[in-house]
Parts: C-alpha cells; structure tokens; sequence
C-alpha cells in the first residue's frame, strides 16, 4: 500500500502522508490482522450516443453514432490497525477526443479519531474525491449517477478541477434522532490538466496553461433517518493561475472561482424529487490588454423526477439549463469567437432504467437540447460549424462488483 | 401470518457482549458508520443482496431505513474511498454460520439459533 501510494505524485506533503502512514502500519503496538478486512470493488460502463447536430464523447453526430464513453475503476481498501484504514481505486475513463487516460482516482490514509455510536470524526490525508453537490465524488460511478451522463452543474469543461484533492480532508458525522449531519472540508491542491477550461476561459487554444494553486471546499449535508429527505450544501473556491507560452497574447492571469451548490431530494411513494441549483462567481484578472478584467457570475440548474415502476426498472425526467453568463442567458452581447449559443444550454430529458441484477443496468435517454454551452471543445473544433438545437439519443450498460 | 409480517432478527457473534441496541446505532452500524463494539473491537457486518425479500424487510421493519438508503451509503463509501460495504452473503444459512464464526460479526435472520446471540432493538 505504501507503494501504492506513491504513484499520485511527487509533492511533498503527500510524502509526509505516506510516510506516517507506513510507520503507523509498523507500529508494534496494534495487532495486524489486515486480510480479515480487505475490499476490492470494482465498476465498469460503456456508453452510447448518437446526436442529430454536434459531437458529444466522439463522432455522435456521424451516422452511427459514437460508443466514445468507457469508464472503469478498481478499488481496494483495507484497515491495518483499528481506526486506520488505507483505501485507494485507479481508474481508466476514455471520453471521446477530451481524454483518454488511467489515473490514481483516490489513494488515502483514512484515520477516525473520534467514533463512537453517535458520532465519527476524522482526517483523511492523500488524494481525497471532492464532496460537491449530490453527485461529484462519484461522477465516474455509473451505478451512482441518476443518469447516463450528469446534469450541467456538473460541468465537463472543469471536470479534471473538480474531481480530487491532494491534501487533507476534515470530516465529521453525526447521528441525531431524526437523521444524520454530515460534514466535510477539504484544503489542497485540485487536478490539473486544464485545457478544456482554459480554451472555455480564452475562447482558444493559447500557448500558455493553467496551473491551480491551492484550493479548499467543503459540504453539510442532512439525511432522514429513513433516506428519503436529502439536503445539501456545498462551498468551494479554487484559484489558478495562467502561465504565458512563447509569444502569447495573455500576461500571468489570476482565475478565481467562487462556488456554491444548493442541494434537494426527497421521495414520495413510487416518486422521487430530486433538484440542485448552482451559482458560480468567475474572477479573470491580470491577463493584459487582450482579455480585460471580467466577473462573470455563472448559473446552472436542474429539476429531475424519477418513478419506480417496480423494483427494477425506473423512469425519469429531467429539465436541466446553464447560463455561463447570468447577465448575457440567451447570448445577446457578443462573445469573441464564439456563436451565441456557445452562452446557453437548456434541455429536456427522458429515460429508462432497467436493473436486471444488483450488478447489472442498463439505461437509455433522450435528450432535445438548446444552446452549445455544454459541448466539449476536443470534441467540436469548429463551434461556428455546430447547430443550436440538437438532439440526444444515448444507451449506457454498466457493471459493478 | 405471513413470513413478511413478523420482524426479522438482528443476530450477534457470541463474542459480543450486549443484548440490545438503539435502532440508531443498529442503523449506525448498518450504514457503516459506527466501526467499534463498545469495549472498542472491530464490527463485522453481514447483509443479504439487495433484493433478497428479508433484507428489505430487516431494512424497513428493524432499522426504519429504505433499502435504497443503504445501497446508496455503501456505493458512496467504496467508490469515493471514504468507507467500506458490510459482506454479502447469498442465503439466510449462510449469513447464521458467518455470524457465527466471525468474531464481532453481526447480522440478521428470521430466527436465530444457539449458534448466534440475539440481540433486541429498541
């Protein structure tokens, strides 16, 4: 495991992690009986689409359509000593020209320093999921997801941001009579590779880069004592900064994101409600005479209902808008070098889902969208060359252990 | 009276050593939350498959959670690496002998044996 671990990166607090990590687990003081509580788990889901305009994970657009959505993962988790537990899942995920690629999905030292029967408390250190919104910590997840592919809050374009933390998570738990508290905080450094955001922040393909620097988010969240309540809170704020290549038009920028998601679920019968709300301040400064200091305030929401037919198949729908600007929502005033609708994306959702097994499920959805804000740039070089409204037809069959 | 309207049991390993239990911290150890018996040895939990009509019946009539609840909780744990998933076993007999033989194992069952500690919900 400690070998394991060092494969996340070279910095150096992550080595002060493993390090205390491995002289934990040598402390003579505990009994060693870690196979009695070892874990693997694993999921695996490929994905379909066919659009009407527009590429979404490939060539959907092409006559076929595109299987260009692979996700798996495999995951360990094992407690060398009582109160510490060691956990970590690496993960393949092909997404049709944005990426393709295996990465550490999380690799943590888990230590709870406080658990009794009310009440857990405890420090993760390593690279720790982002708990954000409902859905972010397992977004890769299938099985986790309450669609093939997640609602615009969620936004692809700063998916690799989002997805992690390397640094330290605080978390607390705690059990009341009618529900549980939930806390997390997380502090450190968020992912890298950051082209699709910077070409979504410079309108294109500059010479510099984005680097992040460090960041820290955080979540509360409620759950009835029965589950059918669920309500959320998340905060985060991330600051990156823009290095200039050879021969750029942009200074050394400053981005600064401000964020907040509003979370709700609950479950009536056969019906489940589920809605989240996100505003997300933007702050470009310092980038020079060819990008002027702006704040644009983003806005994204959702409201999916979801029926049960039976224990295994489900219905759903789903209204889903993002507004990348909430003072220009239908693209009005002019964006250099994009199309209006590149300002907006608004649509509609139907699907099924059918869970033949508690390992199996297979789900199809169609989706009439309005606007372009969602569109990856890997996969649509051209954005003059794509079509406002557009249609969705996708199928996705996943597989868990 | 049907099978489905009597409550199920909520069994222990003869190592633990109490008799009843809050459905709060049932539901506690359930979800994966609470680790430790309270003398600070580890829990070992034992469930049937989700679908198994006595799970959801130990789910909803025992410990007053959707079944769905649990899934949810236990996907979150080992998918974002913040917790584990109890052990799944496939049949009621099976789930008897692991309570059983594992020490701080718990578990549940329509009727317990000599084997297993019963232990009261309340």
């Amino acid at each position: 495991m400690c070998v394991l671990l060092t494969f996340i990166n070279h910095r150096r607090w992550v080595l002060a992690a493993i390090i205390s990590s491995c002289l934990i687990g040598i402390s003579p003081a505990y009994s060693f009986e870690p196979l009695d509580d070892f874990q693997i788990h694993g999921f695996a889901s490929q994905g379909y689409f066919l659009t009407s305009a527009n590429n979404t994970y490939g060539e959907s657009s092409k006559q076929r359509g595109t299987l260009g959505l692979t996700e798996t993962g495999i995951n360990i988790s094992f407690t060398p000593v009582n109160n510490i537990r060691l956990a970590a899942q690496g993960v393949y995920r092909h997404a049709g020209e944005v990426s393709e690629e295996a990465r550490i999905d999380y690799a943590l030292l888990d230590w709870t320093f406080i658990n009794n029967q009310s009440l857990q408390m405890g420090l993760r250190l390593g690279r720790i999921k982002n708990p954000f919104g409902f859905y972010n910590e397992t977004r890769d997840v299938a099985f986790t997801r309450p669609s093939i592919t997640l609602p615009s809050i969620y936004y692809e374009r700063s998916r690799n941001l989002v997805l992690s933390t390397d640094g330290a998570q605080f978390y607390a738990d705690k059990a009341l009579s009618i529900g549980n508290i939930s806390f997390q905080f997380n502090f450190g450094e968020l992912g890298d590779d950051l082209k699709e955001l910077e070409i979504a922040i410079l309108t294109f393909d500059a010479p510099g880069h984005l680097e992040n620097k460090p960041s820290y988010l955080g979540k509360i969240g409620y759950e009835s004592t029965s589950g059918a309540t669920r309500l959320a809170f998340s905060y985060g704020n991330a600051d990156m900064e823009y290095k200039p290549g050879q021969g750029d038009f942009f200074d050394s920028g400053d981005v600064n994101f401000k964020q907040f998601i509003l979370s709700a679920q609950h479950r009536f019968g056969h019906i489940t409600l589920t809605g989240e709300y996100l505003r997300q301040e933007n702050i470009f400064e310092n980038f020079g005479l060819f990008y002027p200091d702006v704040s644009p305030t983003t806005e994204s929401y959702y409201l999916q209902g979801d029926y049960q037919f039976s224990s295994r198949i489900k219905g759903y729908a789903r209204y889903d808008a993002l507004f990348l600007d909430k003072n220009n929502r239908d693209g009005k005033k002019s964006i250099p070098n994009l199309p209006r609708s590149a300002a907006f994306a608004k649509s509609y959702m139907l699907g099924l889902q059918w869970v033949p097994s508690h390992q199996w499920q297979l789900q199809a959805e169609y989706h009439r969208v309005n606007g372009i804000a969602s569109l990856s740039f890997a996969d649509n070089p051209d954005l003059f060359a794509t079509k406002q409204h557009w249609n969705v037809f996708s199928l996705q069959l996943s597989y868990r252990f | 009276m049907s099978p489905l309207s009597q409550a199920a049991e909520l069994i222990a390993n003869p190592s633990v050593s109490i008799d009843s239990l809050s459905a709060s911290s049932a539901r506690n150890i359930f979800t994966m939350r609470s680790k430790n018996w309270p003398d600070g040895s580890p829990i070992k939990v034992f469930v049937l498959h989700d679908e198994n009509p006595l799970h959801k019946q130990f789910s909803k009539t025992n410990l007053h959670v959707f079944p769905y609840k649990l899934r949810r909780i236990w996907d979150r744990n080992i998918y974002s690496g913040t917790g584990n998933a109890p052990t799944t076993v496939d049949t009621e007999e099976e789930m008897i002998e692991a309570v059983a033989t594992h020490p701080g194992a718990i578990g549940y069952a329509n009727k317990g044996n000599d084997y297993v500690r019963i232990i009261n919900i309340y």
